[in-house]
């Protein structure tokens, strides 16, 4: 029975395709003049990509942060622009690191959240997570924020278990002239980006850019200071060709360097005493990516992408040096009338070494791994396209654990033109990473006699984490000047990962006998989570607009686990932004979040205000003034496990003088 | 070197108003879209008094798709107050009367067009012609990053004493000012 169950999908779809065939073509030209310039913008003009789906149509928890919104929040930085979007925990875990998650498992190392950068992953396999300290860009030139709360791997392939980031900047075409941006604050001291597009001919754009910033340390809750400054210089560029015709070619670029000053309890070799280390890791990396779009006509459209990426990271006890290489190929083509076909095939190779170990070291030193993708994604209309059927999979190969296959299947039935309804169940994986395999890392000493050494000892058999995800949403545009997006979620996650003590045996080292308890990753719990993530937006007038947001999320696993622990997930979040016009030249911003507790962290709720204003003297000149955190002097957000120091969040105040012409 | 995409564009208008390369022109979604993009700029301007006050003519130099895509678009649609009427210019044709202009990229180069003649004339112009809010344009058309973008000129907006909602503004990629030829 259970086999003719694909074969009667195959059946219906065969069926509905030539019912769909029968139907009219659709009268798009007077839907699309319905549209408003806001929706006109996210409009594809052919849907070359994955992506290319209109807002209002996906069946998906999508939210977008636009440039505006990313100005008028007096933010500096990406992750912390991303505490704008409901649905995703946002904390600050000292002044260079996060931990940002959508939908539970929040950490410093969440493992669950895909994050790209103009189509590059920047999702690391070594620990499974994002690097936050190096995705910086000049956020002037960052077009848009693209976050998909729930599974995303159908598309984008494995880790894009919980949601995806898409960080999309400018074209070179949309950066033209000069701009400098020059912010000077408590925090800030300086935070400076340069940048220049120009033109060579009619068809060809390009802009480079320089930035430099230097962050100041934070506190703990004693006043003392934490040592986590940073600096970081950047560079880079973007070209983008565009012939009269069919191609479109985009070739760009970065280089970074940083330093970044981090608190790591770290225990000694030679001894068993813990030494609270202050690490400057000294870390840079770039990247090279190349992008070819073809149209073949209005309904069909291919791209080719082709990226690498090095980066070194210093740890305490190791460095990691990786050099990645993908290609991606996609192709989209309309089947008949009512349906789009989109397929792709994938290659990424990630070769790693950690050549200078102490108490942390890779077994292999050196690995090479592959990852092979194929996909599949049919979009279906009926109805005269008020109800749309989209269904597809991901097929992987990973050295790992091998084989893995993503599926999914989302509907959205238009009620009428303002409101929808859709519904979505998912496969992903999380697949396991370098850490999670290969290391064996001495964490800490524990006092006793004798004294014992928690070491993180790898696990070889470790399987992939995998959840099932069902969505429910529903999206309306109440009146002209109110709009509301409602989304539910329930997951269940099988083989999660966690980490359990095993037998503990002696080792002698050339002091003295020890104890050793070895920590081994495992992946036999299981976990499910549930919420809901509500916004609201609203216009009352021309000059006024307000932006809220509500999450509600509830996690469990079974049994009780040591690192995945549902109390370091913030049970409720509020959020309120509002965005105002005094006149044509001065803006007054403001924006309220609360955030629940962390249980397991023993961090406090905290509400956080920001408030900004923005005057522009003459066109080419805008001078913004903000403060942020202003309700308290510092608060914690995020406990990190790797070291005793905890780190708290002041209250800033910004200047910012933006230039352009 | 500017010449030559100027006697180009002639040669091509040429061609066009003869019909020559008039084929049957099936509505491209690009064009549908630049429709709707007109649509909507239509009702973020205001026009100064002596406008007509019940409707709007809006004209097209070329285009024919964008002009199909609006004309069927439009009915029974209003930009505010106003209602539209859409008329095709004839090569030549002075475009006076028309309220909104959208010529086609083909027939303007950076250096060769002449629409509308008078800088004061109360006539919004629109096009997808790269450069034109540069060159003495309103609003410019773009592609980028497969979606359609915009640039406004605000200076020949005030000259031609229109006023563009600071929304349009806000949405615009660029606001170019000074230009002309």
């Amino acid at each position: 029975m259970k086999s003719s169950r694909p074969l009667s999908l195959i059946v219906w779809a065969l069926l509905t395709s030539a019912a769909i065939l029968a139907e009219p073509a659709r009268a798009a030209s007077r839907d699309l003049l319905d549209l408003s310039l806001e929706e006109l913008m996210n409009e594809p003009i052919t849907s070359v990509s994955k992506r290319a789906t209109r807002l209002g149509d996906a069946a998906a928890a999508v939210s977008v942060i636009s440039a505006e919104d990313i100005r008028r929040s007096g933010f500096t930085s990406i992750p912390e622009a991303l505490r704008m979007v409901p649905g995703l925990n946002v904390a600050r875990v000292s002044s260079n690191e996060w931990a940002i998650s959508a939908r539970g498992f929040n950490n410093e190392y969440a493992s669950k959240l895909l994050v790209l950068v103009d189509g590059r992953a920047v999702y690391t396999p070594t620990y499974a997570g994002v690097y936050w300290e190096n995705q910086d860009l000049v956020l002037e030139d960052v077009a848009r924020i693209e976050i998909i709360r729930g599974p995303g791997a159908t598309l984008w392939g494995a880790n894009a278990v919980n949601g995806v980031i898409n960080i999309i900047t400018k074209s070179a075409a949309e950066t033209q002239g000069w701009l400098s941006s020059n912010a000077y604050g408590t925090e800030e001291q300086p935070s400076s980006s340069l940048r220049y597009g120009g033109t060579s001919g009619e068809h060809l754009h390009y802009r480079v850019y320089a930035r430099y910033f230097d962050r100041d340390r934070f506190e703990d809750s004693n006043g003392q200071p934490t040592e986590d400054a940073w600096r970081s210089m950047r560079g880079g560029f973007r070209l983008d060709w565009q012939p009269p015709g069919d191609d479109e070619l985009t070739v760009q670029g970065d280089l970074y360097s940083s330093d970044v000053g981090q608190n790591w309890t770290s225990p000694a070799i030679s001894a068993p005493v813990n030494l609270d280390l202050t690490l400057m890791r000294d870390n840079h990396g770039g990247n090279l990516l190349s992008r070819w779009t073809h149209r073949y006509s209005d309904t069909s459209s291919s791209s080719l992408q082709i990226y690498y990426d090095h980066l070194q990271e210093i740890y305490a006890g190791c460095i990691e040096k990786r050099d990645t290489v993908d290609l991606d190929w996609q192709h989209r083509f309309e089947l008949t009338a009512r349906q789009d076909v989109t397929w792709g095939l994938g290659y990424r190779r990630s070769s790693d070494d950690f050549p200078l170990t102490s108490a942390i070291v890779f077994t292999p030193q050196a690995r090479t791994m592959s990852l092979y993708s194929v996909f599949v994604q049919d979009e279906m209309s009926f109805a005269q396209d008020r109800l749309q059927l989209t269904m597809g999979s991901k097929f992987e190969h990973n050295d790992f654990t091998g084989f893995e296959v993503q599926p999914n299947l989302r509907a959205l039935w238009k009620l009428d033109a303002d409101q929808a309804v859709w519904a979505s169940v998912a496969r992903s994986v999380r697949t396991p990473s370098r850490v999670d395999h290969d290391v064996r890392a001495a964490m800490l000493w524990t006092s006793g006699n004798p004294p014992a050494l928690l070491t993180i000892q790898s696990n070889p058999d470790i399987r992939s984490e995998v959840a099932l995800t069902y969505e429910l949403g529903y999206r309306s545009q109440l009146n002209p000047t109110l709009s509301a997006d409602v989304a539910t979620f329930y997951s269940t996650y099988d083989h999660v990962r966690d980490v359990v003590a095993g037998n503990p045996y002696f080792e002698t080292s050339p002091q003295t006998a020890y104890l050793t308890i070895p920590m081994i990753p495992v992946t036999e719990a299981s976990a499910e989570t549930y919420g809901a993530e509500l916004s609201l937006q609203w216009t009352p007038t021309e000059s006024w607009r307000l932006n809220t947001g509500y999450t509600l999320l509830r996690m469990q696993t079974h049994p009780v686990l040591t690192l995945a622990t549902p109390g370091r997930n913030a049970r409720h979040q509020i959020q309120l932004r509002s965005y105002y016009n005094v006149s044509r030249d001065f803006e007054l911003n403001g924006a309220v979040y609360y955030v629940d507790h962390l249980e397991s962290l023993a961090v406090p709720s905290y509400v956080r205000l920001d408030l900004g204003v923005v005057w522009r003297p003459v066109r080419e000149l805008e001078l913004g003034l903000s403060g942020q955190n202003l309700l308290d002097a510092r608060h914690l957000e995020f406990a990190t496990l790797r070291s005793a120091t905890r780190t708290e969040i002041p209250r800033a105040v910004l200047g910012r003088i933006t230039w352009s012409f | 070197m500017t010449r030559v995409p100027g006697i180009a564009a002639l040669v091509i208008l040429a061609m066009a108003y003869t019909g020559v390369g008039a084929e049957e022109v099936d509505t491209r979604r690009e064009d549908q879209l630049k429709a709707a993009y007109l649509f909507n700029f239509i009702k973020f301007v205001e026009w100064p008094t002596g406008a007509p006050e019940r409707t709007l003519t809006v004209c097209f130099a070329g285009g024919e798709g964008v002009h199909n895509a609006f004309s069927t678009g439009i009915e029974n649609k209003k930009a505010g107050q106003r209602a539209l009427a859409v008329r095709r210019l004839q090569p030549r044709e002075n475009p006076g009367g028309c309220n909104v202009v959208y010529l086609d990229a083909q027939l303007v180069s950076t250096d060769a067009y002449s629409l509308p003649a008078d800088a004061s004339a109360p006539m919004l112009t629109v096009s997808d012609a790269s450069q034109f809010a540069r060159h003495g344009g309103m609003i410019e058309l773009f592609t980028d990053s497969n979606r359609l973008r915009f640039n406004v000129n605000v200076d020949t907006v005030q000259k031609a004493g229109l006023r563009i909602s600071s929304s349009l503004l806000q949405l615009a990629a660029a606001v170019e000012k000074g230009g002309g030829k």
